[in-house]
């Protein structure tokens, strides 16, 4: 697995200014560089057939509130407090029937029923595991990321990330019922 | 820092944490697989190329959105062309309608034919249609012997036939919604792809810039039929991208149908119909299901591929490789999709493939819907 670059907060602090000024291709940088973020945290928590949708949805309403982000620099936190905000939209707002038979495929792990078998299944497990470790564990495994860029892009300090991925994997491992040789 | 029971992390996970040290087996596995399913960097920019190794400054000036979206549509291979002149028209002018900036997204009923109503959704009471615009929630209605046409802002118009029931969700210039609570409507729009969105209680249709006709019972169980362009039903974690000439089943509870040509015989609809209802575990069901598949591909044509190319993702196993090899005797793979790929249920492959057969709603939309969004 590639792991991506990393990149630093001055950069995006650079292209958030651009980006204001109404250079496209400054949002278009910074769109590049949190989308895997915006589509994992996503992933972690709504459909996955929703997920391009709502990534779509979140970088537009970035773009209409950049003005109002008062720090540059911080542009990776906010953006993802606004993908948790819209995944928690979504939720309020879905139909009654969508989530029902998300639900029911979550729980039905057993058979694939998203398009792509075993990792939809392994998925769907992971989506099952509490908050902090679904989210992390989606980021790393899904999306690439290292622990260091998953802190810098998500708030997060690096001691919780490291301390998420580590509990997380082990319930994964014990849920998906391989154990572990972690004695 | 120490785990939960006192030993040092740094020691242990350093995979896990950066990459480095030595790979977990367990977990380079998770991330082959799980891998498939993560945000794909190949936003087109230019093909070989991705918006991530453009996004360097030296390269973040060379970055053009508008030429982007273009240069996709004219570098995709010639088959995609087969989708037809039509395609290319609607395309046309809707990308005219981006250049000068629609504004206009009110809904309103331009044409009545016979008994219409309209139900306000504050009111909640029936009163005669007028022609004029919709508000947001109102239901538009029509008796047996009725018809009426709406015009969706700048975007296009539904005709609504008898005994049809729709209310309006949405109309904005970033997006249209409406339901289709029951009967018949004909859809026409010019717009960018998934500005037009119907829902029904089974299932959500999604314009990708097409003409359509979706018919639904009460209950959402219904057929679309889609006559020109493309359109998404996407429902429990499935999306079916219907192109012109093919029907998708909608059914309540169920994943969206397997789309199947106008012209397939009445074998292979019952056939197709079995496949996405039966389970792939009960037993029986799995005699049946090998008898249907047997059916719609002994019975499959060239213009039959979009059908099988879905059907590869709802199958495991033998019956896969059964829609693969015939997939493969009417088409071939394209590149940077492998034989092997697809057996494993590769989510890229099979999105590569089907963005081959113009089956797919490639992120270049999303760009356009930012410029389309945004006045850019």
């Amino acid at each position: 697995m590639q792991l991506t670059p990393r990149r630093t907060p001055g950069e995006d602090a650079a292209l958030v200014r651009l980006a204001r000024g109404g250079d496209e291709h400054a949002f278009g940088a910074l769109y590049a560089r949190y989308a895997p973020v915006v589509h994992g945290i996503l992933l972690a928590r709504v459909p996955r057939h929703e997920v391009a949708d709502l990534v779509q949805d979140v970088f537009l309403l970035a773009l209409q509130r950049l003005g109002a982000l008062r720090e540059p620099a911080a542009f990776g936190g906010w953006l993802v407090r606004i993908a948790r905000h819209r995944a928690a939209d979504f939720h309020r707002s879905a139909r009654p029937d969508v989530l029902l038979l998300e639900a029911e495929h979550r729980e039905a792990a057993v058979e694939p029923v998203t398009d792509d078998g075993e990792a939809a299944r392994v998925l769907a497990v992971v989506r099952a595991l509490p908050d902090a470790y679904r989210e992390t564990l989606v980021l790393r495994l899904v999306e690439g990321l290292t622990g260091p860029e998953i802190a810098a892009r998500t708030g997060l300090t690096p001691a919780s990330v490291r301390v998420n991925l580590h509990r997380g994997m082990k319930l994964l491992r014990e849920r998906l019922g391989r154990g572990t040789a972690d004695a | 820092m120490r785990d939960d029971d006192g030993r040092d992390l740094a020691s242990r996970d350093d995979y896990l944490w950066d990459g480095s040290g030595t790979p977990d087996p367990e977990i380079r596995r998770l991330e082959r697989l799980l891998g498939t399913l993560g945000h794909d960097p190949a936003i087109p920019l230019a093909r070989g190329r991705s918006l991530a190794s453009a996004s360097s400054s030296a390269d973040a000036a060379a970055i053009d959105l508008h030429a982007r979206a273009a240069s996709r549509v004219a570098r995709r291979p010639r088959r995609l062309l087969r989708l037809g002149l039509a395609a290319a028209v609607l395309v046309a002018i809707a990308t005219t309608l981006v250049a000068r900036k629609v504004t206009r997204s009110e809904w309103e009923v331009v044409r009545i034919a016979g008994s219409v109503e309209r139900v306000p959704e504050e009111s909640g009471r029936r009163a005669p249609a007028h022609a004029g615009a919709l508000a947001r929630g109102e239901i538009v209605q029509t008796s047996a012997d009725a018809e009426a046409t709406i015009r969706m802002g700048d975007i296009g118009r539904v005709a609504l036939g008898p005994r049809t029931r729709v209310r309006l969700e949405r109309s904005s210039p970033v997006g249209h919604r409406m339901e289709l609570l029951e009967g018949t409507i004909d859809a026409v729009t010019v717009a960018p792809p998934r500005l037009f969105v119907v829902e029904t209680r089974a299932a959500r249709a999604v314009d990708l810039g097409c003409a359509y006709t979706m018919e639904a019972d009460s209950t959402g169980a219904g057929l679309l039929h889609v006559t020109l362009g493309l359109v998404s039903v996407e429902l429990g974690g499935r999306t079916s991208y219907v192109p012109a000439g093919m029907i998708s089943a909608m059914r309540p509870g169920r994943p969206a149908g397997t789309p199947y040509s106008d012209d397939a015989s009445p074998a292979v609809r019952e056939a197709i119909a079995l496949l996405d209802t039966l389970s792939r575990v009960d037993a029986s069901g799995g005699v049946h299901r090998a008898a249907a598949l047997s059916d719609i591909l002994g019975a499959s044509r060239p213009k039959d591929v979009a059908t099988l190319w879905h059907l590869l993702s709802r199958t495991e196993g033998a019956e896969r490789a059964r829609v693969l090899r015939r997939m493969l005797e009417l088409t071939p793979l394209p590149d940077g999709v492998t034989a092997k790929g697809i057996l494993r249920g590769d989510a890229r492959m099979l999105d590569r493939w089907g963005a081959e057969l113009g089956l797919s709603d490639s992120p270049w939309w999303r760009f356009w819907k930012f410029t389309w969004a945004l006045g850019w």
